[in-house]
């Protein structure tokens, strides 16, 4: 059976789609079912509200079943059990805040064990001793420790409490008190604290989930009951946030997730509040409070960051804006005409991203990420589209590079040595020779040479060749500039050393002579000129020595494109290019 | 020269000049308009509406059955997951935010509660089993075809693999947004995609020799 991937996916997808199973009417009884037991249930809603879990998850229940009678038989063999209560370990308590530690006590609630899980529970721990006194008694000191050194302060003063027990009514009780005395604590040092507190057992499955994302299980399990909530939430995205973060998350929830028992309220001041999220947006957005209707903030989380979703409209224009919470930051800005809709021009979905932007140009710049410095990325309104500007710095040069943030096109690239800021490291020889004669000049041909050469052309390839001698600040160079395809190449070339200084190749702005422009698409696409440059670059051709030369915009079909036919040394060219990206979709030469 | 990084004239065309034989297509029939509607049942739901139950889940069974199929592998369980996917879907509507992504964030749903099953199914550490799928070697129809190739991901790919592979036939995720759903880098993402239909390629023409 010889297949290509497509036939492959083909057929995948037709044998899913004859073997789906048509659960919609069971679904329909079971959502009538539920929204009956929530009308009896809403009675006793208040209990509701606090509802301490007795340890729901299900493979918890089935090795307790299973281990119970082991358990049993132990006791039952081992008749001076009671001897050994006094060094077994009854709970395993855990305190995060971002400082994560965990202390195990026997069943007279005294410290057997310390344990940091991580660098910061170290410092917080430090050079106390905590073994052997009262839980009570270490739980007051670990806090005290948390708000002198700073973890636990009026910005960040959530805490999750984490009990994992050999008993659950001794762990439930042991939530409940900690949970109280914690809050007590804070209170005393003038700080509304937030506890977030549950029981959990930290299984192997916690365990592993917590070493992989590097949080300890406490944490994960609090995630993984955020997300039987909220299953849209993603696990490692929210592994990335702080426990105040997640514990405002749970708030804009409006409801706690099940076996997680709140008290106190997450501190915002971190943040930089609506207010200013707002004032951000409408800065950038060029307009006031009055200018826009439906007004809608919202604090979010994306990509492991607090952020805040700032929404209007303007006459039929939706904005939408997302800005870092702490630092008010714009991370997207969308806007979208809502009369247009059939022709989206600004869903993020189209967009290639911020990390493919870098990608391309680092991947074009031969770098790697960490190679170089500053990578630097933002999205910006350039007429009518979107793109990417990517600056990074490698070595002495500085890279910007301008991407379309829909097909991922370079349009343009600037590359410039970084000028010697107070003349550190750059005191090249070029700008201590101060008396520069024409003798010491490399001369035109040998400057065009060096930009030829760097951007892997020959004389004979290139377009509109000129070279100009400037003077900058005492410094001679050879400007070169040339044409090639559809982009120009600029270069500036050190007079005396042959330094490429800078290099900038920018996309010819294709020219909006066409007829066809009246419609606002138009812009969008690069047009005949521009799909023409394209399709006889490929062919690697000149207009000149092609006959039969036709081209076409097609939009009946999706996406549009233009067809370019042309005739040479006996063959039929056939091209179809993108109008948006100008990728060439498909190319055909035939023997005429 | 002190210039490290080579840039050529052919290497800023690249775009245009890496091609290209003959029909390669590039563009895959967007779901963009369906998207907008899929938001807009959602918002119905929200609302209360259940009709809007039916269209959602007319336009997006499909999807949510195969991904839960290819992370459970047993139609048993795939119809559990689809059973609470949908369930959780009108649960959320209310907390639903439109970010234009309404479909992203129902197989987010369709995983999470997945990889949930997968847990704490007793079944998932078995061997996966054709219960389903008839193995007739003989049967060469259409349909037969279709569901060898499907026994065959299910049989041999692993768990990652299945879902990238099945993201990508049944509901032509982009390759970013594959990488963005499963938590993976995209150059990871794509090697995988590749990797595991040339290991399909190679089964399937073996067992069809």
């Amino acid at each position: 059976m010889k297949e290509t991937n497509q036939m492959i996916e083909n057929r995948l997808k037709r044998a899913v789609e004859s073997s789906v199973p048509n659960v919609l009417p069971k679904l329909l009884k079971q959502i009538e079912k539920q929204e009956e037991l929530k009308k009896m249930n809403n009675l006793d809603e208040k209990d509701k509200v606090i509802s301490l879990e007795t340890r729901k998850s299900r493979p918890a229940l089935r090795w307790q079943r299973i281990l119970a009678p082991v358990a049993a038989a132990i006791i039952l063999l081992l008749g001076s059990w009671f001897a050994y209560a006094a060094y077994a370990t009854q709970a395993v308590i855990a305190f995060d805040v971002n400082p994560s530690i965990e202390l195990s006590v026997n069943r007279n609630e005294k410290v057997l064990q310390v344990d940091p899980r991580n660098e910061e529970g170290k410092s917080v721990i430090d050079d106390m001793n905590l073994k052997g006194v009262d839980l009570d008694v270490a739980v007051n000191a670990l806090i005290g420790s948390m708000v002198r050194k700073g973890y636990i302060s009026e910005v960040r003063n959530s805490i999750l409490i984490t009990v994992d027990s050999k008993s659950a009514v001794q762990g439930d009780r042991l939530q409940k008190r900690l949970s109280g005395e914690v809050s007590e604590l804070l209170n005393g040092y003038a700080l509304q604290g937030a506890v977030l507190s549950q029981t959990s057992r930290a299984d192997r499955h916690f365990r592993e989930l917590a070493e992989t994302h590097g949080i300890s299980p406490g944490k994960a399990a609090l995630i993984e009951r955020l997300i039987k909530q909220n299953p849209a939430i993603h696990f490692a995205d929210a592994a990335r946030l702080s426990i105040n973060d997640i514990n405002l998350l749970i708030s804009s929830l409006k409801a706690a997730p099940e076996g997680v028992s709140l008290t106190g309220m997450a501190s915002r001041k971190e943040y930089i509040g609506e207010e200013k999220a707002k004032s951000i947006a409408f800065e950038h957005a060029g307009v006031t409070e009055q200018d826009i209707r439906q007004l809608e903030i919202e604090l979010d989380y994306d990509d492991g960051r607090m952020i805040y979703e700032v929404e209007f409209y303007i006459g039929q224009i939706e904005y939408d804006y997302e800005i870092d919470a702490k630092n008010g930051r714009i991370l997207e800005f969308k806007s979208k005409d809502k009369e247009n809709a059939g022709t989206p021009p600004a869903q993020t979905d189209q967009y290639i991203g911020r990390g493919r932007a870098e990608e391309i140009a680092l991947n074009h710049a031969g770098l790697s990420r960490n190679q170089v410095r500053k990578l630097e990325t933002e999205m910006e309104r350039d007429r009518n589209r979107m793109t990417y500007e990517v600056e990074f710095e490698h070595e002495n040069y500085k890279y910007e590079y301008e991407i379309d943030a829909e097909s991922g096109r370079i349009i343009e690239v600037e590359i410039e040595k970084i000028r010697a800021g107070n003349g550190q490291s750059g005191a090249s020889p070029s700008t201590q020779r101060t008396t520069q004669r024409e003798g010491e000049h490399i001369g035109a041909t040998r400057a065009e040479e060096i930009a030829l050469n760097h951007a892997g052309l020959n004389r004979n390839q290139v377009r509109k060749l000129e070279t100009e001698m400037e003077r900058e600040q005492n410094r001679l160079y050879y400007e070169v500039e040339f044409e090639y395809g559809d982009k120009t190449y600029e270069y500036e070339i050190d007079a005396v050393t042959g330094a490429i200084v800078k290099v900038e190749i920018e996309m010819i702005k294709p020219k909006n002579s066409h007829p066809a422009s009246s419609s606002p698409n138009q812009d969008l696409f690069i047009g005949h000129g521009e799909a023409e440059r394209i399709a006889l670059n490929h062919a690697g051709l000149t207009r000149s020595q092609v006959t039969g030369f036709e081209i076409e915009f097609k939009d009946k079909k999706s996406p549009p494109y233009y067809e370019v036919e042309f005739k040479y040394g006996g063959y039929e060219y056939e091209y179809e290019i993108h109008a948006a990206s100008g990728k060439i979709l498909e190319f055909e030469k035939e023997i005429d | 020269m002190a210039f490290s990084p080579v840039i050529t004239g052919e290497r800023v065309l690249a775009g245009q000049r890496k091609t290209t034989q003959k029909s390669q297509t590039v563009h895959r029939p967007g779901q963009k308009v369906t998207m907008e509607d899929l938001d807009k049942q959602i918002m119905k739901l929200a609302g209360g509406d259940m009709d809007a139950l039916e269209t959602l889940y007319e336009r997006t069974k499909t999807a949510v059955y195969g991904f839960a199929l290819s992370i459970v592998r047993h139609p048993q369980d795939a119809e559990d997951v689809m059973q609470d996917t949908y369930i959780r879907v009108v649960q959320g509507s209310g907390r639903y935010h439109s970010k234009g992504k309404p479909m992203a964030w129902i197989l987010t749903i369709v995983r999470n509660l997945a990889l949930d099953k997968l847990r704490t199914s007793p079944d998932a550490e078995l061997p996966f089993e054709d219960e389903w799928v008839s193995d007739s070697k003989a049967d060469f129809t259409e349909a037969a075809l279709d569901r060898m190739v499907l026994r065959t991901v299910l049989k041999e790919l692993t768990e990652e693999e299945r879902q990238i592979v099945i993201l990508r036939s049944i509901e032509g995720l982009k390759h970013r947004e594959i990488a963005k759903l499963l938590a993976i880098p995209l150059g990871t993402a794509l090697s995988k995609y590749h990797r595991s239909l040339s290991k399909l390629r190679t089964i399937l023409e073996e067992e069809g020799k």
